[in-house]
């Protein structure tokens, strides 16, 4: 029997072991810069004249890759193919399904610090963030196999004299995969493999800032044993192919994680029935966040504040669940403001591909100047009491800032702020959108 | 960036929290039990943390996800979320 799931363990990289193996992942991933990726359709490798760079936001000249990227007419011949790759797939043992993952979740343990070093580079994330985003998708890879072994037996159904009943769990068909930039590793897995380990056949379209951790990824399922065809990496521009991958009559589902503005689109596209097309398409979507933190008057605020820097800041303020609006009592307001000031101007920031950086860049040049806007926005809504500035690399450096004092009676969220999942989405301000 | 506001009362505090078109993590760091029982039950959103920070949900044990405008209330890395992408057959066979 298979034993039980549980968490895959972080890094400790205070043992010398561990840093320098991370340390030679960081130079594998670098002697690489540079490296041509395809498009994998229907187990096809396929290189494109037109790529995507993805590149480095610590120094934007460096470039891990160029990434094939995906037209109109690559996106219907993976959906044609996808769709008829479901055909057999659909039938396939769902345990011998689910063994890909365990065998791909191994797999990924044994490539563990390649795959983290990946995300150092192409996101950002600085080591243990990283290190964190891997050891999740391994624990998705070993959740969801589990979780579909037990959907595979027989299901419980109330008995009924002069009948044999059951519930059968039974795929859904094409999938469109859509998943973001700041859990470039883990989301990405998660979303993919539960779409294909519950046999159903997927377009997988990375977000255009991270294509090659998901195409690690690729690679990683495919020396698992996953059959060509039932994943088709399919980057490119979200516009033109993932508005044809959601509206498409052969899809039937689409699994996103991003924005809110992306995802009510996709809601909203998902719900026309095309000419031919069979079924109500189902969404899961999984959008921002402006997620908040209360602190009463008897609270531990030493341990609070500690806690409030973390959840504010880690990976740069850009995971969906980052605080971004912090609401205190009167009466532990300015002790528990000078505390994380203090705690937040202690941050190192820098690029991540050191150690001793905590806080990395953000995610690009879009989100660079978004946030810097927003900052000039929270100096006219409240005051500013750390960071504020550009942080003086070449690439895309903030300073972790705080702006106090907003008013609590205007608190809303800026619908214009969260372009990207939840992220910097934080605008923060507690204005009224 | 953090915003951060000052509120008079721990009531005006959690209408302040809720006031959000999202709901997807939240926190609450305070030690009376009324108070842990209410933000509980009324702090509207999916993944909900007291006395700790609300980044970090875990594979298994805090399912993630959230409410509102955070998305359709699908919970990754739990036990409702392979349904997500599966659809139920009965069959009856009668005898």
């Amino acid at each position: 029997m298979l034993p039980p799931f549980k968490n895959e363990p972080f890094t400790n990289f205070n043992d010398p072991a561990n840093k320098a193996a991370f340390e030679q992942a960081l130079a594998l991933v670098e002697s690489r810069f540079g490296e041509k990726i395809p498009l994998i359709i229907g187990g096809e490798r396929i290189f494109t004249d037109d790529t995507i760079k993805s590149t480095n936001p610590a120094n934007p000249d460096q470039v891990l890759a160029y990434v094939g990227k995906g037209t109109q007419e690559l996106a219907l011949k993976a959906l044609d193919l996808a769709n008829k790759s479901f055909q057999w797939w659909k039938n396939y043992d769902p345990d011998a399904r689910a063994r890909i993952l365990l065998r791909a979740a191994a797999i990924l343990r044994r490539r563990k610090h390649e795959f983290s070093a990946t995300m150092v580079f192409e996101i950002g994330k600085n080591w243990m963030e990283a290190d964190g985003d891997t050891a999740e998708a391994i624990d998705f890879l070993e959740f969801y196999a589990r979780e579909m072994m037990r959907l595979s037996e027989r299901q419980p159904v109330t008995e009924f004299p002069g009948e044999e009943n059951n519930l059968y769990y039974i795929p859904l068909g094409v999938g469109a995969v859509i998943p973001p930039w700041n859990f470039p590793g883990a989301i990405m897995a998660g979303m993919t493999t539960a779409s294909l380990v519950t046999g159903n056949t997927v377009i997988l379209k990375p977000a255009s800032i991270t294509p090659v951790i998901a195409y690690r990824f690729m690679e990683i399922l495919e020396e698992a044993g996953l059959p060509a065809g039932i994943v088709n990496y399919l980057p490119g521009p979200g516009g033109a192919i993932g508005d044809t991958i959601v509206d498409h009559k052969l899809t039937r589902f689409i699994a996103f994680t991003g924005s809110m503005e992306i995802g009510q689109r996709i809601f909203q596209r998902a719900s026309v029935v095309h000419e031919g097309q069979l079924w109500l398409k189902r969404t899961v979507l999984e959008m921002g966040g402006k997620d908040a933190i209360l602190v009463d008057d008897d609270a531990d605020i030493e341990f609070a504040a500690e806690q409030i820097v973390t959840a504010a800041f880690g990976f740069q303020g850009q995971k969906c669940s980052a605080c971004s609006r912090l609401i205190v009592h009167e009466k532990v307001y300015d002790k528990l403001l000078e505390l994380v000031v203090n705690r937040t101007k202690q941050i190192k920031t820098g690029p991540t591909r050191d150690l001793s950086n905590w806080h990395g860049p953000v995610s690009d040049e879009g989100a660079y100047s978004k946030i810097l806007e927003y900052i000039e926005i929270g100096k006219s809504e409240g005051r500013l009491v750390a960071g504020g500035n550009r942080a003086g690399f070449p690439g895309y450096f903030i300073e972790p800032t705080i702006i106090a004092d907003v008013a609590p009676m205007r608190a809303s969220c800026r619908k214009r702020s969260s372009a990207r999942c939840s992220q910097f989405a934080k605008s923060s301000l507690f204005k009224r959108a | 960036m953090l915003a951060v506001c000052k509120v008079k009362s721990f009531q005006e505090g959690l209408e302040v929290f809720n006031n959000t078109q999202f709901g997807l993590t939240g926190g609450y760091f305070g030690k009376r039990r009324e108070h842990l029982e209410k933000v509980r039950v009324h702090a509207h959103c999916g993944n909900l943390y007291l006395n700790r920070k609300c980044t970090g949900a875990l594979v298994g044990v805090q399912p993630f996800g959230g409410f509102n405008q955070s998305g359709t209330d699908s919970k990754a890395g739990g036990r409702d979320y392979l349904q997500l992408f599966l659809q139920g057959k009965s069959v009856t066979e009668r005898f």
